[in-house]
């Protein structure tokens, strides 16, 4: 090993980075990107809960919306995606090979299939609803589960996308990010079933109860993996918890988004009655401007953390911990 | 350090000896002049003769200047650490494994290109990169929305000449070769220095801004200082490395949540 002075000058000790340049790049990511990333991780947790929900034969209303919802959330994707090329004529050369180590080459892929599935599972849909009687039940259950895989990659792999990178922020956040954005994508997606069937109708009343506590599962996993990334990430997580991106992140994504809904459904429970009426509605919809604000603050928090050299020397430096 | 011993012959890299740079700036012309790169917007540091400050699309050799003021001492004589900074060419590069497209490629000469009529800019391979060097240029006025980064002169290594750059430095302080040739030669350089008092040391390797899956550098650099000095990483990470278990964490995360929610859904 090579050896160097840690004391050649008083300068080099305190001013360890290069007139405080950044050292590394991030990429031009915003809004495009931002809700590609909402709608994708949305549905792809669509598409999962409808593919369960059947295989377990629950009420088929839910099977419904769940169908139709992930391939209107899928719809918008593609353009999102294809937009925000330096050279959107060329969005076809991401099919030209598959890399497994490469996010962004698997996640085009999952997108890809998950998104054929999607829109098949809303056309068996419509064709059913036409039609009103169900088309071939047992090889349609074997099918929509045979797009799982791909939906449940599509739910969370953007923070994957993110921690493979060097922005030490996303870097950091690893391994917490992508079950976090798992855990919002499947309380956005019971937001949006739960919000399809309507609120409050007497008939959904019950599958409204069970949305509800699956719902709450999701929020409390999401809560969890989001608070202990942010334990983790100790200083390097100052340009997601301080600034202008903290004013946003505090109050939408991490307390309106996530814990206002969840001690919102639990409050119900808990006074041994069930959650009705505005209680309900805020939440079945927080969590949306929730998941959406997540990925929002975490990307630009992001290109932030990319300006800190301090702190990408910090994870680079040998003592760093492993 | 030890040299490697399986490298090809074939293997081409730099040997950047910063001991001997002078400043000039004659690697960053001659790198614009033979690639035809725009010339950057001039933004004047204030502290510094730096004035392209990093790496870019349209900078793919940069000359930094870290200045060490009142070196040995209070009044003492300021000192520059001059320093021509390149594309690492790592042997395992975060680019081409980030790149989605098959657009970045290992070329048969071991260095890493990215085929400009192939990058679709999606931008992956911008924060993929340890020593933040390439870049997709979306400035509005030359801007073509695809990665650049030095090529080590792919064209003229073709005709058997050596990389622009290297032909240019006045002082032999950037040096291009065999990289078998190249690290005999830092280690040599490093033995010498160090017999004169410096605190001298190869960047570019397993234990010493190389190494956690990224392996050895093709672009080599003799330092007096900290890396971080230099804005170079002491010991970055590969960050593919981070991709298969991410995959592993999210699937069964999202097979539990995916259980939860069919417990909670199913009749009964």
């Amino acid at each position: 090993m090579e050896e160097y002075s840690d004391t050649r000058t008083a300068t080099s000790q305190v001013q360890d980075t290069y007139y405080g340049l950044p050292a590394v790049r991030a990429p031009h990511w915003r809004w495009l990107v931002i809700f590609y990333f909402f709608f994708g991780g949305v549905a792809g947790a669509t598409y999962t809960i409808g593919a369960v929900a059947e295989a377990v034969s629950a009420d088929r209303r839910v099977v419904r919306a769940a169908r139709y919802l992930a391939a209107a959330a899928f719809l918008p994707c593609p353009p999102l995606l294809i937009l925000d090329l330096g050279r959107p004529e060329r969005a076809l050369n991401m099919f030209r090979i598959l890399k497994l180590k490469s996010p962004m080459s698997l996640g085009s892929w999952a997108l890809f299939f998950a998104g054929g599935f999607a829109t098949l599972g809303a056309g068996l849909q419509l064709a059913e609803d036409l039609l009103k009687r169900d088309l071939l039940p047992g090889p349609r259950r074997l099918v929509m589960l045979a797009g799982v895989p791909f939906s449940i990659f599509l739910s969370g792999y953007t923070g994957i996308l993110l921690a493979a990178t060097n922005i030490p922020l996303w870097w950091r956040s690893f391994p917490f990010l992508s079950p976090t954005f798992v855990g919002s994508a499947y309380s956005a997606s019971l937001c949006a079933i739960t919000l399809f069937l309507g609120l409050d109708r007497e008939e959904t009343r019950d599958t409204g109860r069970r949305l509800a506590r699956a719902e709450s599962i999701c929020l409390a996993a999401e809560l969890t993996f989001l608070t202990t990334a942010l334990v983790r990430l100790g200083a390097i997580g100052r340009p997601l918890r301080t600034g202008k991106i903290g004013l946003i992140f505090w109050p939408v994504t991490y307390v309106g988004g996530i814990l206002v809904p969840l001690l919102l459904q639990l409050s119900g429970p808990a006074r041994g009655k069930e959650v009705t009426g505005p209680r309900r509605t805020a939440a079945a919809m927080l969590p949306l401007i929730g998941s959406l604000s997540l990925r929002a603050v975490m990307i630009f928090a992001g290109r932030e953390s990319a300006n800190r050299p301090e702190d990408y020397f910090a994870m680079t430096s040998r003592a760093a911990e492993r | 350090m030890t040299i490697t011993e399986d490298v090809p012959h074939t293997s081409k890299g730099f040997f950047t000896d910063t001991s001997v740079c002078i400043g000039c700036k004659a690697c960053e012309v001659a790198c614009k002049q033979w690639n035809q790169l725009p010339m950057d917007d001039l933004v004047w540091m204030g502290s510094s003769y730096d004035n392209t400050h990093h790496l870019s699309s349209t900078t793919w050799r940069h000359v930094s200047f870290a200045e060490l003021p009142g070196a040995g001492g209070a009044g003492g004589q300021t000192n520059w650490l001059m320093m021509s900074d390149v594309c690492k060419h790592c042997q395992h590069a975060g680019c081409l494994e980030a790149c989605p497209t098959g657009a970045i490629i290992r070329t048969e000469f071991d260095t890493v290109v990215v085929q400009q009529d192939v990058c679709n800019g999606c931008n992956y391979c911008v924060p993929a990169c340890p020593y933040g060097v390439i870049e997709v240029n979306m400035t509005a006025s030359t801007g073509d929305g695809k990665a650049h980064k030095c090529t080590l002169c792919y064209d003229r290594l073709k005709d058997g000449l050596e990389p622009a750059c290297a032909k240019a430095c006045p002082t032999d302080s950037i040096q291009f070769g065999d990289i078998g040739d190249l690290q005999e030669r830092a280690q040599q350089r490093v033995e010498d220095l160090r017999q004169k008092g410096l605190d001298a040391y190869i960047y570019g390797t397993e234990d010493m801004g190389g190494g956690q899956g990224i392996g050895n550098l093709g672009a080599q650099f003799l330092l007096l200082d900290k890396p971080q000095r230099y804005n170079l990483p002491e010991h970055p990470t590969l960050p593919q490395n981070r991709t298969l278990p991410g995959v592993l964490v999210m699937t069964v995360t999202a097979l539990a949540l995916s259980l939860a929610t069919a417990w909670s859904l199913r009749k009964g």
